[in-house]
């Protein structure tokens, strides 16, 4: 598991936002990242992404009654939670500081 | 058609975990040419990842400086003043452990079987090493307990 506070890659931050709302599994994942960032994920970025991130216990299995062996849909752990309110803070702040920059400096 | 054949990049323990949702999740989202082409980058992805963090496939091909012993560091030393058979015995059941379960993520059951059979011996041998030294605990080099 890494413990190192590390930015996460935009892959990662996407899927993590997308679990953040609800459980989802591989399509549902897909279609919302699609709607996030309006750009598609390939499956096989997302089942890289979704390796490493069960790997480091950011995200697990949930199960549901409705749904087969294929569809297994995936849920943030506290640890995931934690890495992307993380990760929202140093966002937040880079964005401050460059509406700063771009307030102080006009062009 | 062609996403099956792509899917076989992939390492084996990958495909077993993974095959089903992403054939299931290809099938309803489709996609075209960027979708191949992250395909094959994801194997090469977790090819390198395999190759540089499965201890079962480094040991295979690359030598593990973990356990490379420094000139003029005695054995007992360097692991923790263990003693040399007791470090032997437990190595032994590392190895056959993590060859079992490669021998599973690649479908050799026949193989798995042979090392499921090794272990049982290992911990054997493990367990009278252990009463030898009348110690019911092996601390390893990364902090690990075993009971």
């Amino acid at each position: 598991m890494r413990h190192v506070e590390t930015r996460l890659t935009d892959s990662v931050l996407l899927i993590l936002t997308s679990l953040a709302g609800q459980p989802r599994h591989g399509y549902a994942l897909i279609k919302d990242i699609e709607t996030l960032s309006g750009a598609r994920m390939s499956t096989g970025t997302l089942f890289g992404a979704i390796r490493r991130l069960l790997e480091d216990r950011w995200i697990e299995p949930h199960e549901q009654d409705d749904t087969s062996r294929d569809k297994q849909a995936y849920r943030l752990t506290a640890e995931g939670r934690r890495q992307l309110e993380s990760e929202i803070k140093r966002l937040e702040q880079l964005t401050r500081a460059a509406a700063h920059r771009l307030r102080s400096n006009p062009a | 058609m062609i996403y099956r054949i792509l899917l076989k990049l992939y390492p084996a323990d990958f495909r077993a975990r993974f095959q089903g949702e992403m054939l299931s999740a290809h099938e309803e989202a489709g996609g075209g040419f960027s979708e191949l082409a992250g395909l094959i980058a994801g194997a090469a992805v977790e090819w390198i990842a395999k190759w540089t963090y499965s201890p079962a496939v480094r040991a295979r091909w690359m030598a593990d400086w973990r356990f490379m012993r420094p000139a003029g560091v005695d054995r007992e030393e360097f692991w923790g003043g263990a003693p040399g058979d007791l470090i032997d015995a437990q190595r032994r059941v590392d190895f056959c452990v993590s060859r079992m379960m490669d021998a599973i993520a690649n479908h050799k059951f026949e193989q798995a079987r042979f090392y499921s059979n090794e272990d049982l011996k290992a911990r054997e041998i493990l367990r009278r090493v252990r009463e030898k030294y009348a110690c019911r605990t092996f601390c390893g080099r990364d902090g690990r307990q075993e009971n």
